[in-house]
C-alpha cells in the first residue's frame, strides 16, 4: 500500500508542476467543486475530493438548457451519449458503447421498475424539481449491484428549506409541444413537504417522405407527472423521508391502439446520525411500471406488461478518525408480467446482497477507497462477487484519480423466461442457463483546476479501459429455428474523455466537452459495434444581473460523428455482413432566460438553430424537423408578494 | 432517549414491513379491462338492419368463409395446404377473410364515399339507382398476396397462396411495411357488395383487433341493401 502512496503521489506531483503555472493558490471558486456529491462513495463527498470521477449537472445547468426530461438534458451535457430508436420508436441509449440494460438510472438513489427493449423509460424521469444530477462512468456494481456496468447516473431531487414556495411554468413550441409545471413546497418546523406536476404533449411529427427512412412520423405523446415528497425531523438526528409518484404517458401509434405506460413510486426512508461518526439508514421503495393498449374502438385499456420492484435497504456508516467505513445490504422482489412470456404468465425473482466500502485517508493528499459486494439472485442461481479500488492524489490545483470496478449484470426473468411470436416471423426464445454478464473497469483521470485573476477554469481527461465478458444478447438459434438469448464472446472498450469548464467573474461561462471510444468485439459475435467514435458538446453562456433585471444568454451544441456499421446479411448467418455508413451531425441550440424582479422567468430558445434535417432518418438520426422555437414563463408566485 | 429512538425505528420497520406484502405483484388491478380473446369469434349481433360479425382471421393458413346471405350468418374455415391448395371450402358463401385480405364468390365491390352503412341504408332506400352508378371491381387472381409463411421474411422469402381476391375491399385496411413495426390505418371506407344474383350489402370494417388488441380479429358491420 505504501508503494502505492508513493507511486500516486509522484504521478500527482508531475500532474500538479505541470499545471502550476500562472495559477494562485486561492481555493477554487464557482466551478461546482465544493458541491457535495453521492453517487461514486454513497457518502458525501465534495467533488474535488471524491475518488472516482464524478460529472455533475447542477440546477443552474438544468435551467441553462432548458430540458424537459433526463434525455433533452444528457444529449447537450455528455459526450459519449447517444439515445437513439429501436423498433417501434422506443428510446434506446448508448453511453460509450454500453446499451440501456448497462447503465443503471437512479433518482435519489433508488432503480427503476419497468424496460422496453432494455431501456427504461426516460421520459419519466423529468426535470421539475431536480436539484443535481451526477454520472459516474463505469462500473459500480459495488454499490449498485446489477446493471451497473457502463455507468449510473443519479437524479437528485430538490429540498427547499423556505417556508413556502409556488412555480408556476408554462412553456410553448413548435408541434403545439407544451410542457406546464407546478412545484410548490412547505416547511414548518420538523415538516417539509415538496409536490410537483408536470404536463407536457406535442403532436405528431412529421419527418419524412424518403422511402428508405426507418421513421417518418414521430408518435404524438402526452404524459402527466406527479410527486410528492415530505421529510419529518422530529429530532435534529433523525430524518424521514416519504414519497410517492405517479406517472402517465400516452403515444398514438396508430388511429386504433394507443400505448400507455404508468407508473407508481412509492418509498419509506429513515436516516438517523447514531453519533457524530456513525449513521445508519433503512428504507424500503416500490416501482410498478405498467404497459397497456388503449383500443380507440373497443375502449378497452388491456395491461399486457407489469414490473413491480420492492427493495429494502439498509446501510451502516462509521466514521474512524478521517476514514469511512459503509456497510450495506439489500433485498429486492422483482415481479415481472408480460405478453413476451408463454400466455402472458408472470414470474418473480428475489436479489439479496451485501457490500462493504472503505475509504481511507491514506495521507492528507492520498485517499484510497475499496469495496466489495456479494449479490445473488434467486431464479438464475447466480452468485457474483464484484470489487473495487480507487486512489486518488490530490494537490489544491491537480488531482489523480486511478480506479479499478468491477460490474455486473443479472440475466432478467424476460432474458430467462421470454417466449415471444414475433409477428409470425420467428420466436423469441429466453434461457435460464444464462450467466450474469461480467466486466473489469480501469479508469486514469487528471483533473487540474485554478483561478487565473478573474478566471476560474478546470480541466479533467479520463482514459479507461472495460473488459466485458458473457454479455448478453439474442442470437439465431438453428434448432430452434428461433432467436435465444445466449452469452456472447468477451468485448473490449476503450475510450478517453475530457472536459473543460471555464468561468469568469464578469458571467462568461464556457464548457467543452469530448469524448472517444472504441469497441472491440470478436467478429461473428451477434452483435457489431455501432457506437459513433467521436462526440463533444460545447455550450458558451454569458450571464449579466442587475436589481430588477437579469438574464443568460447560452449558446450549447452537441457534434456525433459519422459511423460505419458492419451490418449481417441475414440473422440466422452471422458470417456475411456489409458495410453501412451513417452521416454524423451537429445540433445547436440558442437560449435566452430574461429574469424580471425576482419571481418572473421568461425564456426563448431556438433548437436545431442551423435547420439541420438528415436526408434519411435513420434509426440513429435524430428526429428532429429542422429549427424548433420555444417560448416559457416560469413565474415564483411565493416571491410576487 | 435510546427508548425514542428505538421506538421510532421499530414503527418505521413495521410500516415498510406492512407496506411491503400487499404490493408484491402490483396495485390497481382494477384499473384496467379484461379483454377476451375468443368469447366474440364468429358471433353475430344485429341493430335493426345492420348487423355485424366478429371472426378470428389471425391463421395464415386459413380462410374465414361467411354467408351472408342466409338470415342466420354462417362461418366456415378451410385449411390452406402447403402446396397451397385449399380444403374445406363450403358450397355457399359470400366472402372469405384470411387476415386483412378478402375474396369474393364471383361478386363485385365499390367503394363509396358514404361514412356509414347506415347513411348508404338511408340513400339507397331514397334512391335504388345510385347502387348502379358505383365503380365495381371483381376479384383478381394473384400469387403475391396471400401470406401463409412469414418464418423465412429475414431472408427475403415470404410464402404465398395462389388465390383470387378482391383489391376494392381488401383496401378497408392500409398497412404500411416501411416501418417496423407495421403501421395500421383503417380506411373507414363503406362499400358495397354487388353478389352474383344482383343482390347489394354495404360492409364496413369495424375493428381489425379483439378486445385484447390482438391483430387480426376482424369485426364488420354489414346491411342488405335490397
Amino acid at each position: 500500500m505504501k508503494r502505492i502512496t508513493i507511486i500516486c503521489m509522484a504521478v500527482g506531483a508531475t500532474c500538479a508542476d505541470m499545471f502550476a503555472q500562472n495559477t494562485d493558490t486561492d481555493s477554487i471558486k464557482t466551478l461546482d467543486l465544493d458541491q457535495v456529491v453521492v453517487t461514486a462513495t454513497r457518502t458525501p463527498k465534495t467533488l474535488k475530493s471524491v475518488p472516482v470521477v464524478t460529472r455533475l449537472i447542477t440546477e443552474a445547468d438544468i435551467k441553462k438548457v432548458d430540458a424537459t426530461n433526463v434525455q433533452d438534458l444528457l444529449v447537450q451535457e455528455l459526450p459519449g451519449l447517444e439515445f437513439t430508436y429501436s423498433m417501434n420508436q422506443q428510446t434506446s441509449i448508448n453511453l460509450s458503447g454500453f446499451g440501456g440494460n448497462s447503465v443503471l438510472f437512479l433518482v435519489d438513489g433508488e432503480r427503476l421498475a419497468g424496460e422496453t427493449l432494455d431501456n427504461v423509460d426516460y421520459s419519466r424521469l423529468n426535470l421539475d424539481n431536480v436539484g443535481r444530477i451526477e454520472i459516474v462512468k463505469g462500473a459500480a456494481s459495488t454499490l449498485y449491484g446489477s446493471n451497473a456496468i457502463g455507468g449510473v447516473v443519479n437524479i437528485i431531487s430538490r429540498s427547499s428549506s423556505e417556508p413556502f414556495t409556488l412555480n408556476l411554468n408554462t412553456r410553448y413550441g413548435r408541434h403545439n409541444e407544451w410542457r406546464h409545471g407546478l412545484n410548490t413546497s412547505f416547511c414548518a418546523g420538523k415538516w417539509t413537504n415538496n409536490i410537483s406536476v408536470q404536463r407536457t404533449s406535442v403532436d405528431r411529427i412529421k419527418l419524412s417522405d424518403n422511402p428508405e427512412s426507418s421513421i417518418k412520423n414521430v408518435y404524438s405523446n402526452n404524459t402527466w407527472n406527479v410527486k410528492e415528497k415530505f421529510v419529518f425531523a422530529p429530532i435534529p438526528a433523525l430524518r424521514l423521508t416519504g414519497r410517492a409518484g405517479f406517472f402517465f404517458r400516452e403515444r398514438e401509434s396508430s388511429e386504433t391502439s394507443h400505448d400507455r405506460y404508468r407508473d407508481y413510486s412509492a418509498g419509506l426512508k429513515g436516516a438517523w446520525n447514531i453519533t457524530d461518526l456513525s449513521s445508519v439508514e433503512l428504507s424500503y421503495s416500490f416501482d410498478q411500471y405498467d404497459k397497456s393498449d388503449y383500443n380507440t374502438v373497443s375502449h378497452n385499456d388491456i395491461r399486457d406488461y407489469s414490473n413491480v420492484q420492492n427493495i429494502t435497504r439498509m446501510i451502516f456508516n462509521q466514521k474512524i478518525e478521517n476514514h469511512t467505513l459503509t456497510i450495506g445490504g439489500d433485498y429486492l422482489r422483482d415481479y415481472l408480467m408480460t405478453y413476451q412470456f408463454a400466455d402472458g404468465g408472470e414470474r418473480s425473482q428475489h436479489n439479496i446482497d451485501v457490500f462493504g466500502q472503505f475509504d481511507w485517508q491514506a495521507a492528507e493528499h492520498c485517499s484510497l477507497l475499496t469495496g466489495i459486494r456479494y449479490d445473488y439472485f434467486s431464479e438464475a442461481d447466480a452468485n457474483s462477487v464484484t470489487g473495487k479500488v480507487a486512489a486518488m492524489y490530490n494537490t489544491p490545483h491537480c488531482s489523480l484519480r486511478m480506479n479499478y470496478a468491477g460490474g455486473f449484470r443479472a440475466p432478467t426473468l424476460k432474458e430467462m423466461y421470454m417466449e415471444f411470436d414475433m409477428a409470425s416471423i420467428f420466436m423469441i426464445y429466453g434461457n435460464d442457463k444464462l450467466k450474469p454478464e461480467k466486466s473489469n473497469n480501469f479508469s486514469v483521470s487528471v483533473e487540474h483546476a485554478s483561478n487565473i485573476k478573474h478566471l476560474h477554469h478546470n480541466f479533467v481527461a479520463t482514459g479507461y479501459y472495460n473488459f466485458v465478458s458473457n454479455r448478453i444478447t439474442t442470437a439465431w438459434n438453428q434448432e430452434l429455428n428461433g432467436m435465444k438469448y445466449i452469452n456472447m464472446s468477451a468485448i473490449k472498450v476503450i475510450g478517453v474523455d475530457a472536459a473543460y469548464t471555464a468561468k469568469t467573474d464578469a458571467g462568461f461561462g464556457l464548457k467543452l466537452s469530448y469524448a472517444f471510444v472504441h469497441e472491440i468485439i470478436k467478429k461473428g459475435e451477434p452483435e457489431t459495434s455501432n457506437t459513433r467514435p467521436h462526440t463533444a458538446t460545447a455550450r458558451i453562456d454569458y450571464d449579466k444581473r442587475w436589481r430588477n433585471y437579469g438574464f443568460n444568454i447560452a449558446l450549447s451544441g452537441r457534434y456525433l460523428s459519422p459511423v460505419d456499421v458492419e451490418e449481417y446479411n441475414s440473422t440466422q448467418d452471422n458470417s456475411e455482413t456489409t458495410r453501412v455508413s451513417y452521416d454524423g451531425y451537429s445540433i445547436w441550440k440558442l437560449t435566452l432566460t430574461q429574469r424580471i424582479w425576482k419571481a418572473i422567468s421568461l425564456s426563448f430558445a431556438a433548437d436545431n438553430i442551423f435547420n439541420y434535417k438528415p436526408k434519411v432518418y435513420y434509426n440513429n438520426s435524430p428526429s428532429t424537423s429542422g429549427l424548433v422555437c420555444q417560448v416559457g414563463l416560469s413565474v415564483d408566485v411565493d416571491k410576487l408578494f | 432517549m435510546s427508548n425514542y429512538f428505538t421506538s421510532i425505528f421499530a414503527v418505521a420497520t413495521l410500516g415498510i414491513a406492512i407496506t411491503l406484502f400487499p404490493a408484491c405483484d402490483g396495485l390497481f388491478d382494477d384499473m384496467y379491462d379484461n379483454g377476451k380473446t375468443s368469447d366474440n369469434n364468429g358471433k353475430n349481433s344485429s341493430e335493426g338492419k345492420i348487423r355485424q360479425f366478429s371472426i378470428d382471421a389471425t391463421e395464415y393458413t386459413q380462410w374465414q368463409y361467411v354467408d351472408l346471405e342466409n338470415d342466420e350468418i354462417s362461418f366456415v374455415t378451410s385449411l390452406i395446404e402447403n402446396d397451397t391448395t385449399e380444403t374445406g371450402v363450403p358450397d355457399k358463401w359470400t366472402i372469405a377473410l384470411h387476415r386483412y385480405d378478402v375474396k369474393t364468390n364471383n361478386c363485385t365491390v365499390a367503394p363509396t364515399d358514404y361514412q356509414s352503412v347506415s347513411e348508404l341504408a338511408e340513400a339507397v332506400s331514397a334512391d335504388k339507382s345510385a347502387l348502379e352508378q358505383l365503380d365495381y371491381k371483381a376479384d383478381i387472381f394473384t400469387d403475391k398476396k396471400i401470406t401463409i409463411d412469414m418464418s423465412h421474411m429475414m431472408e427475403g422469402r415470404i410464402g404465398y397462396a395462389k388465390s383470387y381476391y378482391n383489391e376494392v375491399i381488401s383496401s378497408w385496411l392500409n398497412i404500411d411495411m416501411s416501418v417496423m413495426p407495421p403501421i395500421y390505418s383503417m380506411t373507414h371506407t363503406i362499400f358495397v357488395l354487388k353478389t352474383s344474383n344482383g343482390r347489394f350489402f354495404a360492409l364496413n370494417l369495424v375493428n381489425y383487433m379483439n378486445d385484447k388488441s390482438e391483430k387480426g380479429y376482424m369485426t364488420v358491420e354489414y346491411a342488405r341493401l335490397d
